[in-house]
């Protein structure tokens, strides 16, 4: 079976799109993953969350989608520093948080169907034109919805990396997750700071929700697709960079759907996490590339 | 009688090396001292010898037989046995279990009560007979630190190597620690044993090694090493050790 | 070897409890209760599978429902395709598991790197990749499920919802030896050294290596013996039910709230969880249910980190004894 270069093309600039989309998502989850040490299951929820509460925003008070972050930003920010300061206040230990996460994660699912049911719920009829309507670009389509995804993802990422690396909060992040004593001696306060991030990473899954209630239908039991790319992605990035989750978000993506192309879709998941298999095998050659080419934050054997 | 060799270990992480051509030699029953500024790579020497650590390049061979790929629990049955810098006792049993551990999996492969047993005598033996049945987290520093000796010891080792075991104890702590050393080498066990006072080393080692930067600096007797210029230099230029 | 006087109790009780619910049980109880005692008793197997491993070395499994759910699946094939008894499909389907597990950990324990919640992610994704070549392998599934149902009706098993309820006993009674052993004796004394901290561990002399695997294989294989029974119950067998998330994540539940520094504790967890699902499950749809056990837990954690059967035990000891086998 050949395949057009066009078909090809096609499939991995919407492979870059969605990618995008995912690095977004990832973003929260790899920040607080690497800086924090517990892999955030229910931020996937808070994502299923910001786009339910996106289209219920949109479709019964009519605002547009960009509005919504308006509200659900700092409410999200809100939600993300309560969970965390919960989590401090019973001292969960770091398998008990990641537990609590997956537990948060089903309840979630759970709660999200009761409320606005199992069905599918698609904003589409509520977006004008100028959103859903693909526009060409040479012999390629792009619809502005991608483009959208394109620009929350670089500006979240981006804003993450810059302050990550650039200020001297970012740095104080950095020195926590080396040595938390060390740093706690120079001043650096490990619990406001994990607050914050959570908060951070909540709001920005607000923004990723919103994306994805602009981008696809709705069902709670999306986060359960999510996981396997979104995992993968922090992992292959490097937890806690923002900048190497989207990027290995991006290539999962292309790569996936570039499968699709030849081979049984089905399988495309596996695909996913036999990269993954790989990448782990492969890790003393992986570190050696990464600490040649970047300076981010040193990892402890 | 060699023991212990080590020649030319050197052990990376990522772009940082640690160890760089180290080189040690022990003798059956023989006290050697390891001694270097901070950073200087004594303890990840140590913990190349034990296995924790894998050597990035060069061979380890005790009692004639290799052992560079050895897993650690391996060297333990061989009879290398260690304690660590920070005591890291196992917090979900007792003193007396912590020590039975060792004599369960160690060399001998004792049954649980006949481990209990003999967990018992190592304790007296290093002092800590009365806390037998207590909790680790009821432990002192000094106590923690003699109880990572008794299960060191309970592996019945020919070779043990102790980490900074005098740290942090106060002088009478530290004497007692010391005699206890001593009393290894009676008993027919080589030490390697690093401390930061190079005093302490002097007094009780047979012979020492001193490193710099992950490399051999100066070896042999502990009054020729101590009046080695550069040992001297190393320790002025680096930290001064009170 | 004699047998430990220290062991002598817990196997007494938990074969008194055996005998007793495989005597009562299918003779007095009605068709719901011995169903429902079915149930109870395999999530107690897969509990006390999971714990025996994973409360045991500190390394959380996110696949146990994968071993479960291959244990149904080939349990299911070999009914299907062939017409030997349901013994050995019982057989096949515990051999099949403790294969996987066995080349899952022989791969990822070999590397220290692989500790902490990347072991539990990495046995996330196994269950992924299980889920989908047993989707897409029609020998297994194929994608259309299977049907056993019609397969065992003329044979013992199938006949009645008490053999298999007396089926699930056995297991139980399986899965708490093993479990016992584990916790207690040499065995149980390597795993908490491992648990406790590994590097120490190996110092001493622990064979770290082996003693996970080994105890990783074997917890594999007995949940993938409790599915074989399951296959015969559900009749129909489809990957989204069998492999659902929901699966490994009510054991770890049970195992958390009834407490894992006594082996019984799982059995205890599994029976609150099922108590309270079974109790919301009048409300209506299964939604709410969930989420309240769910929240339960999250507030069980928060007041008994240790489980019930933690605060159980710190209230009945001295202060000055801690630790050590039951």
């Amino acid at each position: 079976m050949s395949v057009s270069t066009l078909a090809l093309a096609q499939t991995l600039l919407n492979g870059v799109f969605l990618g995008c989309l995912f690095g977004t998502i990832a973003l929260g989850l790899t920040m607080k993953w690497g800086h924090l040490g517990v892999p955030d299951f229910f931020h996937l929820s808070l994502t299923l969350l910001g786009a339910y509460l996106t289209y219920t925003l949109v479709t019964e008070l009519l605002w547009s989608p960009f509005l919504t972050l308006v509200v659900t930003i700092p409410v999200f920010f809100l939600l993300g520093v309560a969970v965390q300061w919960f989590f401090h206040i019973i001292k969960a230990e770091a398998f008990t948080s990641l537990l609590l996460t997956f537990a948060l994660f089903i309840v979630t699912e759970s709660v999200v169907s009761m409320i606005w049911s199992p069905d599918l719920l698609s904003l589409r009829r509520w977006l004008s034109d100028d959103l859903t309507q693909s526009a060409k670009v040479g012999d390629l389509s792009v619809a502005p919805i991608d483009l959208v995804a394109l620009v929350v993802a670089l500006l979240l990422v981006g804003a993450s990396a810059y302050a990550l690396h650039r200020t001297r909060w970012g740095r104080a992040v950095q020195a926590m997750r080396q040595d938390g004593q060390v740093a706690e001696a120079f001043g650096v306060q490990i619990v406001p700071i994990a607050l914050v991030m959570s908060g951070l990473a909540a709001g920005s899954a607000a923004a990723a929700g919103m994306v994805v209630a602009l981008k696809m239908p709705l069902t709670p039991g999306l986060p359960l697709h999510w996981i396997g790319v979104v995992v993968v992605a922090s992992l292959l990035g490097g937890l806690g960079r923002p900048l190497g989750a989207l990027v290995a978000a991006i290539m999962l993506m292309m790569i996936q759907n570039a499968w699709s192309l030849w081979f049984p879709p089905q399988w495309a998941p596996a695909v996913t996490f036999g990269l993954l298999f790989a990448f782990l095998a492969l890790q003393p050659v992986v570190r050696m590339v990464r600490d040649r080419f970047t300076s981010g934050v040193a990892r402890v054997a | 009688m060699t023991l212990l060799t080590c020649e030319g270990v050197t052990k990376r992480f990522g772009g940082v090396v640690a160890l760089d051509d180290a080189r040690l030699e022990v003798s059956a029953g023989e006290i050697v001292g390891l001694v270097g500024p901070n950073g200087s790579g004594k303890t990840t020497l140590l913990s190349c010898i034990a296995g924790s650590l894998q050597v990035t390049a060069g061979s380890i061979s005790f009692d004639d037989a290799d052992i560079t790929r050895s897993a650690p629990h391996h060297r333990a049955h061989v009879g290398i046995s260690r304690t660590f810098q920070v005591p890291k006792p196992l917090g979900s049993f007792t003193v007396v279990e912590n020590v039975a551990t060792s004599c369960m999996f160690g060399r001998d492969r004792l049954a649980r009560t006949d481990a209990l047993e003999r967990g018992r005598d190592v304790l007296e033996t290093v002092g800590l007979g009365a806390h037998a049945d207590a909790g680790v987290d009821t432990l002192t520093l000094h106590e923690r630190k003699f109880l990572e000796i008794a299960r060191a010891l309970a592996l019945d080792p020919k070779l043990i190597l102790l980490d900074e075991v005098l740290g942090g104890l106060n002088p009478s702590e530290a004497e007692e620690g010391m005699s206890l050393i001593a009393s290894l080498r009676d008993a027919g066990v080589a030490v390697v044993y690093i401390e930061h006072n190079v005093r302490a080393v002097a007094t009780l080692a047979d012979r020492m090694y001193v490193l710099n930067q992950g490399r051999n600096l100066a070896d042999g007797v502990p009054s020729e090493v101590l009046a080695d210029e550069r040992v001297v230099a190393a320790y002025l230029g680096g930290e001064v050790d009170a | 070897m004699s047998l430990d006087p220290s062991l002598r109790r817990p196997l007494a009780i938990l074969l008194a409890g055996v005998v007793l619910a495989m005597v009562v049980v299918p003779a007095f109880g009605t068709n719901f209760q011995v169903t429902f005692g079915f149930q109870f008793l395999i999530w107690i197997c897969l509990a006390l599978s999971w714990s025996m491993f994973s409360g045991n070395s500190g390394y959380a499994s996110f696949g146990h429902g994968v071993f479960f759910g291959i244990g149904t699946y080939i349990a299911a094939a070999v009914l299907r395709e062939t017409d030997l008894p349901f013994v050995v499909a019982l057989l096949a389907a515990g051999v099949v598991a403790g294969l996987l597990a066995l080349v899952v950990g022989l791969a990822v324990f070999a590397s220290p790197r692989f500790a902490g919640d990347l072991f539990g992610l990495i046995t996330l994704a196994m269950a992924f990749i299980v889920m989908t070549i047993v989707s897409n392998v029609s020998f297994l599934d194929g994608g259309t499920g299977v049907f056993v149902r019609e397969h065992v009706t003329d044979m013992w098993i199938g006949s009645s919802t008490r053999h298999l309820f007396i089926v699930a006993a056995l297991l139980v009674l399986l899965c708490g030896v093993v479990s016992i052993l584990a916790s207690t004796t040499r065995w149980g004394a390597a795993l908490r050294s491992i648990r406790d901290d590994e590097a120490v561990a190996e110092s001493l002399g622990v064979p770290t290596y082996r003693y996970k695997v080994v105890t990783f294989v074997i917890s594999g294989a007995l949940a993938g013996l409790a599915g074989a029974p399951q296959a015969v119950y559900l009749g129909y067998v489809e990957v989204g039910t069998v492999f659902a998330l929901t699966i490994p994540l009510f054991v770890i539940m049970m195992a958390i709230l009834g407490g894992m520094t006594s082996w019984w504790g799982p059995v205890v967890g599994a029976a609150v969880v099922v108590t309270l699902r079974e109790a919301l499950l009048g409300i209506g749809s299964p939604e709410p249910a969930q989420v309240i056990v769910g929240l339960s837990l999250v507030a069980v954690i928060a007041v008994m980190p240790h489980g019930i059967s933690g605060f159980v035990s710190r209230l009945s000891s001295l202060k000055t004894v801690r630790g050590g086998a039951r």
